[in-house]
């Protein structure tokens, strides 16, 4: 089944998340298109401060802090006009329809209740369950994502839980009402290797079984490449680069996306290619440069880079998918030899 | 001192913490570090890589004893750091620095830099005072940072900034050691791959031997000369980075090295089954057995002792693991 060919589960068009400041309001996420087709993994990268979390939760209505706003063109979710809901409409879908996971598990987590009373809590929220029935999924909720013994998992409390442990039950929490979209921000980040390991596994497997789409947002490449069908490069609010994940990884275009691989440990035993860095760090949202907002980290940047705000388009004309898209006026060479000047 | 003994020598160090309730009367005991002893050469850089909780970090405290050992010693160049006195162990602690995870709980917040970096100086008496702004502008340049830094305080810098800060202070002691503690996990790719030149350059430059601590096996090929990697508070492989990396010779090293997601696969990593035994509760024979895909009889009861392995390697360094496999 290629996800590629239905309608998008998620069709977000134009989205700005704003923030109130000294010079006016900025925009913080600044115009980001995207679309999600169900069992589909898309991944959003950047570094810290270009404005991925803040996407991600956009998506679920959640502006940040008391004065930001979100804004949209367009924003659905299957036949449901999201741009149109209140904050009832939106609490009515969160974790039903749209559900997050987070970076840090503990926080996330009640410390006062346990672990079966959290979980039980999203169902009787969000289903016309009896209280045996709400059990049930959650014990089958639990297992899935691992748990031989459910019983026990059920009456913990957070404290009593390892890093890897807390994150698959937020996983269980956020997948129970079995959701069209989930947000994972950055659910490995404070994993060790092989728990990370394993909550990738279970993502990807959760994802492709129920249907559901999943954007992962990870400032770690390795991650993309392993799990995701596509990948978004994001930079100072923008896309500036986005395509499938194997096209994305072997022939980068964007200067920042090349910076990002180079930049990037690659364990390859025998041989060390040492990593390179970005130079320069990612401008405070009042401090981006005009023009393209990557250009004065970019050693490819001249006159029109800082003057023109370049514009995602299509990366190869010849391939009519148009799939692999750059915002760049000077695009780093495709090997077949059919870049754009 | 001989030139081919090492700058630090540890031999069958054991730490442990009293926990529960009443802690401090407590008979239970979390055994944090359990028999670890190795080598480090002075220019060399030693990677230390294994889980959470695995004891990578009790392992490092214990040799500047900002935890006490239960047994063991610690010998750094000709004195016992493990028995030293007050005089012996602040001299050692001016050579050994140490570099902590989170930066900027490490920078006192209502210290200027300038103050900061003036503390090691003026604390171990090194050079005159007169002296000391034009050394502390040498090694603020050294770690790529420029003098304007001096007047601010830690919460206006960056995390990138924080860390050679911290970096700066650390070489400024004109320590033999540095002792670095994750100091990668909290920093961005593009900040981190900043750093890692940056500490390979300084280690170049000025031969300092370095223990540096990472879950990132990636990471750690970067800098590092040799390789240690620690399950349940042991030692159970040591050796050469390339022999380590190439030729893994323990399955707990074989398991971890799986467990990276590898760029260019497109692959999901292989899933490792279990979890790493409680150290409130050491299982008997070997602390991987219920783990391990080559398990035998004998490993779930006998505790494997340190083998020695023939692979020759370029450098001439010992290849160690902590496995039955390997018993002649």
């Amino acid at each position: 089944m290629s996800p590629a060919l239905e309608d998008p589960v998620l069709a977000v068009q134009d989205l700005r998340v704003t923030l109130p400041s000294r010079q006016g309001r900025l925009a913080v996420v600044d115009g980001v298109s995207l679309e999600l087709r169900a069992g589909e993994i898309l991944g959003l990268v950047g570094e810290s401060g270009c404005g991925k979390s803040m996407t991600g939760a956009a998506l679920l209505g959640m502006a940040p802090g008391a004065s930001g706003q979100v804004s949209s063109t367009s924003m659905r979710l299957g036949d449901l006009d999201l741009a149109q809901l209140d904050e009832r409409g939106w609490r009515r879908i969160r974790g039903s329809r749209i559900s997050m996971v987070f970076q840090e598990p503990l926080t996330a987590l009640d410390p006062v209740f346990s672990v079966g009373n959290q979980l039980l809590e999203v169902i009787r929220r969000h289903q016309p369950f009896n209280r045996r029935q709400a059990r049930t999924a959650a014990a089958d909720m639990l297992a899935s994502v691992g748990f031989a013994d459910c019983d026990r998992i059920m009456r913990c409390y957070p404290h009593e839980l390892s890093g890897g442990m807390r994150q698959r039950v937020l996983l269980a929490m956020a997948m129970v009402c079995h959701p069209q979209v989930l947000v994972a921000d950055e659910p490995t980040t404070a994993l060790d290797v092989t728990t990370q390991a394993q909550i990738l596994h279970l993502v990807r497997d959760l994802a492709r079984q129920s249907g559901t789409a999943v954007l992962l947002i990870t400032h770690d490449l390795a991650i993309v490449e392993a799990v995701c069908d596509r990948a978004m490069v994001m930079y100072c609010g923008r896309i500036s680069e986005e395509g499938p994940t194997h096209a994305l990884m072997q022939f980068p275009r964007h200067p920042y996306t090349a910076g990002l691989l180079a930049a990037m440990p690659r364990l390859s035993p025998g041989r060390v290619e040492p990593v390179k860095d970005i130079p320069g760090s990612v401008p405070a949202p009042g401090q981006r440069p005009a023009g393209c907002s990557f250009s004065n980290r970019c050693e490819r940047a001249d006159g029109l880079c800082r003057s023109q705000v370049p514009v995602l388009h299509c990366a190869d004309p010849a391939m009519p998918a148009a799939v692999h898209r750059h915002a760049c006026h000077h695009p780093l060479a495709h090997p077949s030899g059919s870049a754009t000047a | 001192m001989n030139p081919d003994s090492p700058l630090l020598r540890i031999r069958e160090l054991t730490v442990s913490y009293a926990v529960g309730r009443l802690a401090g009367f407590s008979q239970k005991r979390l055994q944090a570090v359990r028999g670890v002893s190795l080598d480090l050469h002075s220019g060399r850089v030693l990677g230390l890589v294994g889980e959470s909780g695995c004891g990578k970090t009790s392992l490092a405290r214990a040799i500047i004893r900002l935890v006490k050992p239960d047994s063991g010693t610690v010998h750094y160049r000709d004195f016992d750091l493990s028995q030293a006195d007050a005089t012996r162990l602040r001299q050692a602690r001016r050579e050994i620095q140490y570099l902590f995870q989170d930066p900027l709980a490490s920078l006192s917040p209502r210290r200027s830099i300038g103050q900061t970096l003036l503390e090691p100086l003026l604390h171990y008496r090194i050079g005159n005072p007169a002296g000391h702004r034009a050394r502390v502008e040498q090694v603020l340049e050294q770690v790529d940072l420029l003098a304007d830094i001096l007047p601010r305080y830690p919460h206006e810098l960056s995390g990138g900034q924080h860390q050679r800060v911290a970096l700066a202070r650390a070489l400024l002691a004109e320590p033999a050691l540095i002792i670095a503690d994750e100091p990668m996990s909290s920093l961005d790719v593009s900040v981190q791959a900043r750093m890692l030149t940056l500490l390979r350059k300084v280690q170049k430059e000025s031969g300092l031997a370095f223990l540096f601590i990472s879950h990132n096996l990636a990471v750690v090929q970067q800098l590092a000369t040799e390789v240690g990697v620690m399950y349940a508070g042991e030692l159970v492989e040591c050796g050469p980075v390339d022999a380590l990396l190439h030729n893994p010779a323990h399955p707990y090293t074989r398991a971890l090295l799986d467990a990276v997601c590898k760029p260019g696969s497109g692959e999901l990593p292989a899933l490792e089954a279990g979890t790493p035994p409680s150290p409130l509760h050491p299982i008997s024979g070997c602390p991987f057995h219920n783990r391990c895909p080559h398990v035998m009889e004998h490993c779930k009861i006998t505790h494997p002792h340190d083998n020695f392995l023939a692979t020759a390697t370029a450098t001439g360094g010992k290849h160690i693991a902590r496995c039955h496999l390997w018993n002649s």
